[in-house]
């Protein structure tokens, strides 16, 4: 009875959604107010104000900036609570005893990740650097960075990626992308002009363009190693739980 | 100097949103470290606030164009009289650091310190984020910064209990999100332009009045799960009352308030300057929901012995209080809801001080003794007076005895009802207060005029760095109650302008 109850009031609220995005604008349309408003300027000034040949990386990094960088200051604050509820990894507890692996990897899979891994990583980089330029970007690449440690850890067990990815490291790895905002902003900031503007009048009018994609990549790559270095953290604190 | 003051409201979001991002690299070798940098981060952010609170009130809103775009096209953050809440974030925040120097190292293993304080950094950031900013995307970003690290910062402690109460809170602040997140969307489809003004301005060009009327329910619900209202306030009691005491005192004084923040921004920010849409509907279902949310909170706080589950109940009374003052709003007649607003707003400020005493004070009982029922602490009084002292002014000012903070905004909500023309709200409001009075009085009964039992008579004073925020807040309860011109003059041309007078408008008849 309170099931149905729920069910039909889930039935009613979305008639009523599913009513709304009827009467929306339709999609596509070129006379939309999402299309006549703003998307003009982007579309017709964005790669030369953004300062990216890919215009969503100018959109992302540039016009709205500071959402991003609140994104990016979300996905610190989900590793924050993992943290939080679930602790850091014991690495004492794992060098002690010997790796209590439930199933020995093939020789296949130790062989495919050790000649695969190198070129994920290379990859990795390739799409975050590359941000700017074509599809890819930070939160991309930090992504495939993220997964190729998590590969690494299925394959050659914990305790060796604990160890070679130490703490004292990631600990700064983690804070990159929030930190790189910062500092991009506050250059901007001792340069007399507003947070997070990527085009200095302080620098020589021929380095302009040099300084602002460099602050761009350098965003891109602050923003690629905290995101790979958050879902790494992530699930080595996982891997925790699983073993007790 | 102006220079300075303009950059201000950015410096406070980045100054909590770096110190939260360095404090695991500061306190990597040691642990304790943590508490000297948040303290010192949160001064700081204290600092800037006051010189861009300070800056609103001698020349005016400051709009701060990130990244130099102009408002549509880029980000805008629009420093306005709904952002002065701001100064009472970073005030408090200061404040609550201060105190969980102490309260944290007892209640969280040590290697968990510098998780703590980031959080709570993150979650001040997420806060003035949200305040500041004039960009509806923006503000869902902030939006989700501050509920995520509110939900960990309650399960912090790793106790079964906390853990259910963090994760029933994480389900429907999930799903509050998400309607504020669908909200932005429909808005946007609509207007073209996440910027809030512009919206504003465009919302009464375009046709679809349904999905704009359907935004504004999304946003309605979506903030009103964030600031606990009935029916959708049941994860308060357990978030509030589990979660480690100067962290309930954050979210009871300070996250809650983040709801209304977020329907003021909506509803008078957008709807209203819009003009398009008749939005009184909505208000009035508010007002009405409101008045039951009072009588519901007061009501359980009744039956409670827990003395954090006490407060945290009387938090939803009070949440019906804000909210029934800032929606006694007329369309057409905006002086009309003159009253109603300024209470409203004034107990925002007020509850958020005193809500924050109240929780203090019992953390401090609760880290002295480790009682938490009521029936426990008996006589504690005699033995705590300094904290109980600060538990007592707060009580009485949360009951509105007329010398303290909490009478004012009692009868400027009471008045606004009554001049709205919406008598039973305000008897609603004056049943409520009759039963917040008679379980404060319960409380105060029995810390100071009951037999102390045997395990209370070992109980000493608190330590010196819970003792000076408490006694800061309760002189501030007492202080505000009796030189109410302070915060009414800075809480008159907020009200004015939120309804769209102006700044110096004064009420008929004073």
């Amino acid at each position: 009875m309170k099931k149905g109850l729920v069910v039909f009031a889930l039935f009613l609220l979305w008639i009523l959604l599913v009513y709304t995005v009827i009467v929306l604008p339709p999609m596509g349309s070129p006379e939309n107010p999402t299309n006549t408003h703003i998307i003009p300027r982007y579309l017709e000034k964005g790669v030369e104000e953004g300062g990216a040949h890919n215009l969503v990386t100018g959109i992302i990094l540039n016009y709205r900036g500071f959402d991003t960088m609140g994104e990016v200051t979300v996905i610190f604050v989900a590793l924050t609570c993992v943290l939080a509820v679930l602790g850091r990894e014991n690495i004492l507890r794992h060098t002690s005893k010997a790796e209590v692996s439930s199933v020995e990897k093939s020789v296949i899979v130790k062989c495919v990740v050790r000649f695969l891994a190198p070129f994920i990583i290379l990859f990795a980089f390739y799409i975050i650097l590359h941000g700017a330029e074509s599809p890819g970007g930070g939160f991309q690449g930090g992504a495939i960075l993220g997964a190729s440690v998590i590969i690494i850890t299925l394959t050659f067990g914990f305790a060796l990626v604990a160890k070679k990815l130490s703490l004292k490291y990631r600990v700064l790895f983690e804070s990159a992308g929030p930190l790189s905002f910062f500092i991009a902003g506050m250059v901007a900031i001792f340069c007399g002009q507003n947070f997070l503007t990527y085009l200095l009048p302080c620098v020589a009018h021929t380095y302009q363009d040099f300084v602002r994609h460099l602050l761009l990549i350098m965003v891109e790559i602050g923003i690629g190693v905290g995101g790979g270095a958050a879902i790494s953290s992530i699930f080595l604190a996982m891997e925790k739980v699983e073993k007790e | 100097m102006a220079e300075f003051a303009h950059h201000c409201p950015v410096l406070m979001v980045i100054t909590f949103l770096a110190g939260a991002v360095l404090t695991p690299i500061v306190s990597k070798s040691k642990k304790k470290f943590s508490f000297w940098w948040a303290f010192f981060v949160s001064l700081l952010a204290l600092l800037f606030s006051s010189c861009a609170v300070w800056s609103l009130y001698t020349k005016g809103p400051i709009s701060y164009w990130l990244g130099g775009w102009e408002p549509p096209y880029g980000i805008e953050i629009y420093f306005d009289y709904i952002s002065s809440i701001t100064f009472l974030m970073t005030v408090l925040g200061a404040l609550i650091i201060l105190y969980s120097k102490k309260y944290i190292e007892h209640d969280i293993k040590e290697e968990k310190l510098p998780v703590y304080y980031t959080l709570v950094l993150l979650l001040l950031c997420g806060m003035v984020g949200f305040s500041i900013t004039g960009d509806m995307f923006n503000l869902y970003v902030f939006l989700e910064i501050l509920s995520l690290s509110g939900y960990a910062l309650i399960a912090i402690t790793e106790e079964k209990l906390t853990a259910m109460a963090s994760f029933k809170y994480l389900v429907m602040g999930a799903v509050s999100s998400m309607c504020v997140l669908a909200g932005v969307a429909l808005l946007y489809n609509v207007t073209g332009t996440l910027n809030m003004s512009d919206m504003a301005l465009r919302l009464q060009q375009f046709e679809p009045i349904a999905t704009s009327y359907m935004a504004l329910c999304l946003f309605v619900v979506g903030f009103c799960v964030k600031a606990a209202m009935f029916p959708v306030h049941v994860w308060l009691p357990d978030a509030h009352a589990l979660a480690p005491s100067p962290v309930s005192a954050l979210l009871s004084g300070l996250v809650i308030k983040v709801g209304i923040v977020g329907l003021l921004r909506v509803i008078y920010g957008i709807y209203r300057l819009g003009g398009a849409i008749d939005f009184t509907t909505v208000t009035n279902f508010m007002g009405w929901l409101a008045a039951i949310t009072v009588l519901v909170g007061a009501f359980f706080a009744f039956f409670q012995d827990d003395i954090k589950m006490i407060f945290a109940y009387s938090s939803i009374s009070n949440i019906g209080y804000i909210i029934m003052g800032i929606s006694l709003i007329s369309f057409t007649q905006p002086e009309r809801g003159y009253l109603g607003m300024v209470g409203g707003l004034i107990h925002i400020f007020n509850h958020a001080i005193i809500k924050s005493t109240l929780f203090l004070c019992a953390g401090a009982i609760i880290y002295k003794t480790g009682f938490r029922k009521l029936s426990d602490l008996r006589g504690i009084g005699k033995k705590m007076p300094i904290t109980c002292g600060a538990l007592t002014i707060a009580a009485l000012s949360i009951a509105g005895i007329p010398p303290t903070a909490g009478f004012i905004c009692k009868w400027f909500i009471v008045l606004g009802a009554i001049e709205f023309g919406r008598g039973i709200w305000a008897a609603a409001l004056l049943i409520g207060a009759i039963f917040v009075f008679a379980y404060y009085i319960k409380i105060v009964n029995a810390i100071f005029f009951r037999e102390p039992a045997e395990p209370i008579l070992e109980v000493d004073e608190a330590p010196l760095s819970m003792l000076i925020p408490i006694v800061i807040l309760a002189i501030s309860c007492l202080v505000f109650g009796v030189f109410a011109y302070l915060p009414l003059a800075v809480i008159k041309p907020a009200a004015a302008t939120i309804l769209g007078l102006p700044p110096t408008y004064i009420p008929p008849g004073g």
